[in-house]
């Protein structure tokens, strides 16, 4: 009660100033006049009344400052004079503000840029309806699971050490749907893995998508923005195919064109009417790649073809819901539990023939546990993932800031410590010791807020340059970006931080109580403790430049090595793309002369040396592996995990892989799917010890895959790379194309650049089929750059920031030693006159940048070693992490800049005049 | 010469709400109503009253308003608020709670 009357007289007190003012003098003037009256009606006279009454009320200024104060009006007006104070201030020193601010700045821009990447994957809820009534539901994979076949991710529970899973069965799912009580609505929703072929006027390109249950948006509270969303009713095999596509997609593919309700476009193949767009802010449920397109799931044979997920028997299916009002998750837990073993039951029974043999289904008897999770940030999948990557990205830019407030600390002593006199005098004539520190602060306060603000613009504008990042950390910034109110906040809360711990301590230290050393001319006493804890920042300066330099110099030196690496096959001049000709509703046997022919037109083209296909597509990441084994024994456990390449007979050949034994595919092998296979050194010698394994045979040793023909061994070839540049080579088999799935990588070798031929290449292929969408055609060596784009981004960043840092901390020791010399000038001009050489001033001056430099470094060397052994395991490849070479470049440079940054001062220093220096204040 | 030390902290707010709550009036006024009311015993340097008058506007127990005086000045007019009255209440109650208690523990310590 008591505040809200404060804050309203406050409040009117500063929008009617005057008033307030004026009525003050009147006021006051009515008394001193009515007591003047007074004593004129006792018999004084008018002077001495007058007199008297202005006595009795005492000081007129004083009362009106202690009733202004009681208004709450004088902390406003001390704080408005002092900003005026500071601003003029900053004003009158241009380059030491322009240079701090600017530092400011980048170091908050760099933390609020890294915070909103950090807020879109933990902090930012879902842009739907309500979303904190929404609940996810996944279950932990026990030992003996019951179900046949999964497709969607496991990511492991650090909790249970169990994995997580979040696909159900379709029946488990509409189970939920039709029979659970505690749920308003429960929908699902697939994240199609693949791409989508979608044909637009004749154009093919491909697509992201996903597969939603009728009631998926209606459920979320997700309105189109243009036409309408699915609705239950197209989620039925009778109803017309529909689709809703995502903002970005419509602007990006369409034009945004207005008439887009009612096209008709064709998603691998099938014929399907555009029905709404979704608002710009949506991005489907799922963290990461945002759909283009999402279709009902009564879509799924149409779409599906010929996949090898979508089935009854399958859990594919991610399931979400809606709580009831007033129902708690426990309750719904207990609710599903029942229609998920039902479902579990169910699904079980539907498996195919070659699941049902007595060693798969004995192990498989338990029903897995479910539960219910939160929901309004969506399935957390992608999140576990980029903890560590985020985590050192925050480390990185947080280093940046402290050196910045370190670096800013220090310029404001040096000034603060130029007005020591004037401080002093204020002191001394009753200024009060907090009035002044609040007053210094609000100079770094506003130093503060400047930087803060311009480094809100710089991140702003600097979200544009993030594109320019390479393609692993696209996963991040997949999700977009507006402008959220957590960042506005935590940018601030720095800003603020950052303006406290850089400006307390300067003026603390300005505003001490031992005055008279500070009024005194000869100031040089009281200087030593100063410099201590100067040289102290500089120091810490020095430490974490060092930290970032070694970091960075190792990183930078695991990407040349992962760059420069033996892949075990010929990198340069190939152009690689891949189709998947299901899409187009080819089967087995059409695909396959459908390659035929294009390889024929792509080997017609000039430059192009030879092409080929493979199954998997070289260093993605991806693969096809599976467990084998060389023994008779059916019962044998002895098996070795292998990855598996399909590929045409001149695939070896035109890879450029060496063959050390034996001979390669021949056509006609590979053409009949014979059962033949080259393996590369790695196996053979896993599986075969050192006997020779031509001529020797070994079949897969999986569930379902016991009555495949045996393989016949009939080479050995090198190792190379399979799936990642930074991943040993792994034991690999290469067997006939057809072997494996109709879908594939083309591998094309030119004779030049590679990247001249692609547009040749595409026509080629066009004049076959022009339906066929090229999915993701670039060069094998920018493969390979995207591959690890990981180690590049963090290898552009410490660079960048290392070579920030070591700026700063070269502006930093220049600035102090600058500043000592000019306050030794006397001292030195002494030693001059007592016969002191030249050198030998140099030389005392820069002792002192010596000092700050070792210790910086001895400081620095131990955080380094422990941050680079921190990030060795997943950053680093091909050197340690204590590499001494790194290490003593880095040692070289700091030494280099220190010494730049005291030769001009020492310089001055030098070739002070005596005479001069001496009759120096 | 300030004579505030006479005054414990506390006492010139309450004064000034007993005042006021006898009518409504203006700064002097109250000046006068106080020397009256304790009879002269408490004498406080008069442009003390005003920040007093000041803070506890500010605090919403009074609400002031301009208005004309007897000899047609401008004056400032002070009246009391609920809150004020109660406060007031409050304030006289504990006063009179601790003088009583006091004078209990004075009367027990005469004689022992």
């Amino acid at each position: 009660m008591m505040l809200l009357s404060k804050l309203r007289s406050l409040f009117f007190g500063l929008r009617r100033r005057s008033q307030v003012e004026s009525g003050m003098t009147d006021e006051v003037s009515f008394h001193i006049e009515a007591r003047a009256e007074d004593l004129m009606k006792t018999g004084a006279s008018h002077e001495e009344a007058w007199r008297q009454a202005r006595l009795e009320f005492g000081s007129l200024e004083k009362y009106k400052e202690e009733i202004r104060e009681a208004r709450g009006l004088q902390l406003f007006d001390e704080i408005r004079a002092d900003v005026k104070y500071a601003a003029r201030l900053l004003r009158n020193s241009p380059a030491f503000s322009l240079a701090a601010i600017l530092m400011l700045a980048l170091g908050i821009a760099a933390n609020g840029s890294v915070f909103s990447i950090v807020n879109e994957v933990f902090f930012k809820k879902l842009p739907v309806k309500n979303p904190n009534d929404l609940v996810q539901l996944d279950w932990l994979r026990v030992q003996n699971s019951m179900f046949a076949g999964y497709a969607g991710d496991m990511r492991r529970d650090p909790a249970s050490g169990l994995l997580i899973a979040t696909s159900f069965s379709y029946k488990t799912f509409e189970n939920f749907r039709d029979h659970n009580k505690a749920l308003s609505t429960v929908f699902a929703f697939n994240p199609i893995v693949e791409p989508l072929n979608v044909v637009v006027d004749n154009d093919a390109q491909i697509a992201n998508g996903q597969f939603v249950s009728g009631n998926y948006f209606v459920a979320l509270g997700v309105f189109a923005v243009i036409g309408r969303p699915i609705l239950p009713s197209d989620d039925n095999t009778n109803a017309q195919p529909v689709a809703v596509i995502s903002d970005r997609y419509w602007k990006g593919r369409f034009g945004g064109s207005p008439n887009i309700v009612g096209k008709r476009i064709s998603i691998n193949g099938a014929s399907v009417e555009v029905i709404g767009v979704t608002p710009p802010e949506f991005f489907g449920t799922k963290l990461g790649k945002a759909p283009d397109v999402s279709v009902p799931f009564a879509m799924r044979l149409q779409i599906a073809a010929e996949r090898n997920w979508g089935k009854d028997w399958q859990w594919w299916v991610e399931v979400m819901g809606r709580l009831r009002a007033g129902v708690t998750r426990e309750q719904v837990l207990a609710d599903l539990r029942p229609l998920f073993e039902d479902g579990v039951r169910e699904t079980w029974d539907m498996r195919p023939a070659r699941y049902r043999t007595l060693s798969f289904e004995a192990t498989r008897t338990v029903v897995p546990p479910l539960r219910v999770n939160d929901g309004s940030r969506g399935p957390v999948a992608m999140r576990r993932r980029v903890v560590p990557m985020l985590a050192a990205l925050v480390g990185v830019v947080g280093v940046i800031l402290l050196i910045v407030c370190a670096n800013l600390a220090n310029l404001l002593l040096a000034r603060a410590s130029s007005r020591q006199q004037e401080i002093a005098v204020r002191l001394a004539i009753g200024a009060g010791r907090r009035r002044l520190i609040r007053q210094l602060m609000t100079e770094s306060m506003l130093l503060a807020l400047c930087g803060g603000l311009l480094g809100v613009f710089f991140a702003y504008w600097g979200k544009d340059l993030l594109s320019w990042l390479p393609q692993t950390a696209e996963d991040l910034l997949a999700i977009h970006p507006g402008i959220d109110w957590r960042v506005v906040v935590f940018t601030a809360g720095v800003s603020l931080i950052t303006g406290l711990l850089f400006g307390v301590f300067p003026c603390l230290r300005a505003t001490k109580a031992d005055l008279s050393p500070s009024m005194r001319a000869d100031s040089n006493r009281g200087g030593i403790p100063r410099l201590l804890v100067s040289k102290s920042l500089l120091s810490v300066q020095v430490a974490l430049c060092l930290v970032l330099l070694v970091g960075g110099g190792l990183i930078v030196r695991s990407v040349r090595n992962l760059l420069n690496a033996e892949i075990g096959f010929n990198a340069h001049n190939v152009v690689l793309f891949s189709v998947e000709p299901q899409l187009n509703n080819y089967n087995k046997v059409r695909a396959y002369q459908l390659y035929e022919r294009l390889i024929e037109n792509i080997e017609a083209v000039p430059g192009v040396q030879s092409a080929t296909i493979s199954g998997t597509r070289p260093i993605t990441g991806g693969g096809w592996s599976m467990w084998v084994t060389a023994s008779d024994d059916p019962n044998s456990r002895a098996r070795t995990y292998v990855f598996v390449h399909n590929v045409r007979a001149n695939f070896l050949q035109t890879m450029q892989i060496p063959l050390f034994r034996g001979r390669g595919l021949s056509s006609d092998e590979e053409r009949n799917g014979a059962s033949v296979a080259i393996l590369n050194q790695t196996m053979a010698a896993q599986l075969f010890k050192d006997a020779d394994p031509i001529g020797k045979r070994f079949r897969y040793a999986e569930a379902g895959e016991q009555n495949h023909t045996a393989f016949e061994v009939i080479g050995v070839v090198r190792d190379a790379r399979y799936h990642t540049i930074d991943r040993e080579n792994p034991a690999t088999m290469y067997i006939p194309f057809s072997q494996g799935p109709s879908s594939g990588t083309f591998e094309v070798r030119t004779t030049a650049d590679p990247a001249a031929a692609m547009p040749a290449i595409r026509e080629a292929v066009r004049n076959i089929d022009p339906n066929l969408p090229l999915i993701d055609m670039r060069t094998q060596e920018d493969q390979i750059r995207d591959s690890i784009g990981t180690y590049r981004m963090f290898a552009t960043f410490t660079t960048v920031f290392g070579l920030f840092a070591v700026l700063l901390a070269c502006v930093g020791l220049y600035g102090v030693v600058s500043y000592t010399v000019t306050r030794r000038t006397h001292e030195i001009g002494i030693r001059m006159a007592l016969g002191a050489k030249r050198s030998e001033i140099v030389r005392v001056v820069m002792r002192g940048i010596y000092v700050v430099t070792i210790v910086g470094i001895a400081a620095g060397l131990g955080v380094a070693l422990v941050v680079t052994h921190s990030i060795s395991s997943w950053l680093l490849y091909g050197v340690t992490s204590y590499d001494p070479l790194t290490i003593f470049l880095a040692f070289v440079i700091i030494i280099f800049v220190s010494m730049l940054a005291g030769y001009l001062p020492a310089r001055r220093a030098a070739r002070l005049d005596p005479m001069t220096a001496l009759r120096y204040e | 010469m300030a004579q505030e030390a006479e005054l414990l902290p506390g006492t010139l707010d309450l004064l000034i709400l007993k005042s006021v709550s006898l009518g409504s009036e203006h700064g002097y006024g109250i000046l006068l109503r106080i020397q009256q009311i304790t009879a002269g015993a408490l004498t406080i340097e008069q442009g003390a009253l005003y920040p007093a008058l000041a803070r506890l506007e500010h605090q919403g127990l009074l609400e002031a308003e301009w208005g004309t005086s007897d000899n047609n000045r401008k004056a400032k007019y002070y009246s009391l608020t609920g809150a004020g009255r109660k406060r007031l209440k409050q304030e006289a109650e504990r006063w009179n709670r601790n003088a009583a208690a006091l004078m209990t523990a004075l009367k027990v310590q005469e004689i022992g």
